[in-house]
């Protein structure tokens, strides 16, 4: 759990995806912003959240404004999942 | 001089009738989502609003107001001369001075009532019944009228996709008056200034507007995802507070009437209450948006018009918004 992989976050974007506009994370995702993939700033909280939860790691309110794309989450997480762990 | 200052013997309050207004012009999801970008569909499912109802030029702010102060002491069986208080909650009131209150009181008939606004955004309906409680338990008045009005669509920037679909109009009022029985328990509130950024103007008179006169038009500004978090994660905690100070416990609270900011956090305060299938949950927002400090008062008036409940009842308010602010009481429904 100590690092946090782009299928890691593929798993929690699909499960927190609009059910009615379903969005293909298949190809290159990480670089395409959140609201261009269908994403709207409660779906990113509730990423983040997901993520809170799940590896017991806090996201503060900056942090997840600062989150404009999956890769702004990746970056963020990781350094501190490896400070956590070690 | 031998005599002793002398203040009234403690008393009880409740409220004893409620009055709402409702602005006459419906306005549905269809009317504003093009204009902001937005599907019918997405507005309803992120907000749970399906229509809302704007005021026109003729409903300002004391027209409400009094309408529904009106009825609420008709209700009550109260007449305005035997109000002692006129307490406004209001984010609206645009002129600022003279207050809110003072023209409604003037236009009733209170002639022996202090009047004053206060200003606490969403949460101020149950802020001015917990002053509205305690000037009639302390004896400074016989009979409060709290009233909670709002025009959000003056300060609302019609184009902005976060803000225009969600807030609207209207306006609700109570009066409370001295009561054998505790009929409003002990407020829970507090207010966290370190939130401020999440909901609030975008602009001001100083320096904004007296630097540059050509300055925009201060509007309300708000990161919804800060409430929604804030206010999921906060609000239960502070409803079961009330509960606690009232000396209750949540299974005893049959009516819940949150502030009507978003369905989706009704639903989530709800859950984390754990409320049961059995308690009814005031979802006024379906119908007339975000109405701030109106909200509550406009929600239980549409649970009673529609006899889903009915007086006597423990109902948990909640209040919560820009500040951040928030307040939850009990009381017994009118």
């Amino acid at each position: 759990m100590s690092v946090f992989t782009t299928d890691d976050l593929r798993n929690i974007m699909r499960s927190s995806a609009d059910e009615d506009a379903p969005v293909s994370l298949d190809g290159d995702f990480l670089d395409t912003r959140f609201d261009e993939l269908g994403y709207d700033s409660l779906a990113v909280l509730e990423i983040a959240t997901r993520i809170q939860q799940d590896y017991h790691l806090p996201m503060p309110d900056d942090a997840v404004d600062a989150m404009t794309t999956p890769r702004d989450v990746i970056d963020y997480v990781n350094p501190r999942l490896q400070d956590l762990s070690a | 001089m031998t005599g002793r200052l002398r203040v009234p013997e403690p008393r009880c309050s409740r409220i004893l009738g409620l009055g709402t207004y409702r602005p006459s012009r419906v306005v549905p999801n269809a009317e504003l989502a093009a204009r902001l970008g937005l599907s019918e569909a997405w507005i309803s499912k992120r907000s749970g609003i399906t229509s809302r109802r704007f005021a026109t030029d003729e409903e300002t702010l004391p027209f409400m107001s009094v309408a529904a102060g009106g009825k609420a002491l008709a209700q009550a069986g109260v007449a305005p001369e035997q109000i002692g208080g006129v307490v406004a909650a209001t984010t609206t009131h645009l002129t600022q001075m003279p207050s809110l209150a003072s023209e409604v009181a003037f236009r009733l008939g209170a002639t022996a009532a202090g009047a004053f606004d206060v200003l606490a955004a969403c949460a101020g309906f149950p802020y001015a019944v917990a002053l509205g409680s305690d000037l009639v338990r302390a004896g400074s008045a016989d009979h409060v009228l709290v009233i909670g009005a709002e025009r959000i669509t003056d300060i609302l920037d019609h184009d902005d996709p976060s803000t225009a679909f969600l807030f609207a109009d209207g306006a609700g009022a109570v009066v409370i008056g001295p009561s054998a029985t505790p009929g409003i328990g002990p407020v829970a509130w507090g207010a966290d200034g370190s939130r401020s950024s999440a909901v609030g103007m975008t602009g001001y008179w100083t320096p904004d507007l007296r630097t540059d006169a050509r300055a925009p038009w201060p509007v309300l500004g708000m990161a919804g995802w800060k409430v929604f978090r804030w206010a999921s994660e906060e609000m239960a905690g502070v409803a079961r507070r009330a509960v606690e100070l009232a000396g209750l416990t949540l299974d005893e609270i049959e009516v819940f009437v949150p502030h009507q900011a978003n369905m989706l956090i009704i639903d989530a305060i709800c859950g984390q209450l754990g409320l049961g299938s059995e308690v009814v949950v005031a979802r006024d927002i379906a119908e007339s948006g975000n109405t701030s400090a109106a909200s509550i008062p406009l929600a239980m008036g549409r649970l009673l018009e529609s006899d889903e409940i009915h007086s006597g009842q423990r109902a948990l308010l909640i209040g919560f918004g820009s500040g951040l602010v928030y307040a939850a009481q009990v009381v017994e429904v009118p």
